[in-house]
């Protein structure tokens, strides 16, 4: 059980509420991507997550949102990324990860 | 720009061991909080030094026991970071996702192997926002 990952399953609006925070770097990626990846192994359906509290992504978290999505769109769900840092948002547009997930909320540049 | 801190160079090394990057991370935030930059600029160098020192993690992750150092080198508005490892690499795949990320966070960045016996990143900030203190 990774500590950097919650989810919650909002069965009425049939949506997973996924929260990250903290740091993702390569040390718990893995962990992050097996809870993700489990979570959807119970229920095929949308997913939101709240990136309030996640103060740092590296490529390697950024990989496992990649094979989440990939997941995700397989069963004909998406991906929501709500509330990202500015440093957060800056490495998800210049990995033009932008163009894949739909980003929520404001940023505060 | 205070002189004393022109020309300094800190230098430490870490195991290839994941645990640590974020000291590496840590070091890289507190030395550019120092030097003046800006929040978004120091946000820029920790993410490239990380990047740095995984992508030195992932090409050798079968040598365990061994060390990579990583360097800071403070200039007149500037930071020059060396990320250094002491062994070969075969393939140097520019097109992995952490390069890219380092190519576009910082002013310079170079990729080289000296006689074919060691990788050395090399990363530049300059620093553009505000004057140094």
């Amino acid at each position: 059980m990774s500590e950097n990952i919650k989810y919650n399953d909002n069965s009425e609006n049939k949506i997973w509420e996924v929260s990250l925070t903290g740091e993702i770097d390569i040390f718990n990626s893995e962990a992050v991507k097996e809870e993700l990846l489990e979570m959807t192994d119970k229920k095929e359906q949308n997913i939101i997550i709240d990136c309030k509290d996640l103060s740092y992504i590296d490529s390697t978290g950024l990989s496992v949102l990649v094979a989440l999505l990939k997941k995700v769109k397989a069963y004909s769900g998406n991906v929501s990324l709500r509330n990202l840092m500015p440093n957060v948002n800056k490495v998800i547009k210049i990995t033009n990860l932008d163009k894949l997930f739909i980003i929520e909320g404001d940023v505060d540049e | 720009m205070n002189k004393n801190l022109i020309n300094d160079k800190i230098l430490f090394s870490l195991p290839l061991n994941s645990a640590y990057i974020s000291a590496a991370r840590l070091t890289a935030s507190s030395i550019a909080n120092r030097l003046g930059f800006s929040t978004a600029e120091i946000e820029d160098v920790k993410a490239a030094v990380s990047e740095g020192c995984t992508f030195i993690i992932k090409q050798f992750k079968e040598y365990k026991e061994d060390f990579f150092s990583v360097s800071f080198i403070t200039g007149d508005k500037s930071l020059l970071i060396e990320i250094e490892m002491n062994r070969a690499v075969e393939n140097l795949d520019e097109d992995d996702i952490g390069i890219l990320m380092i190519k576009a966070l910082m002013d310079e960045a170079n990729f080289t192997s000296k006689n074919n016996k060691n990788l050395l990143i090399t990363m530049k900030k300059v620093h553009r926002e505000r004057e140094l203190f």
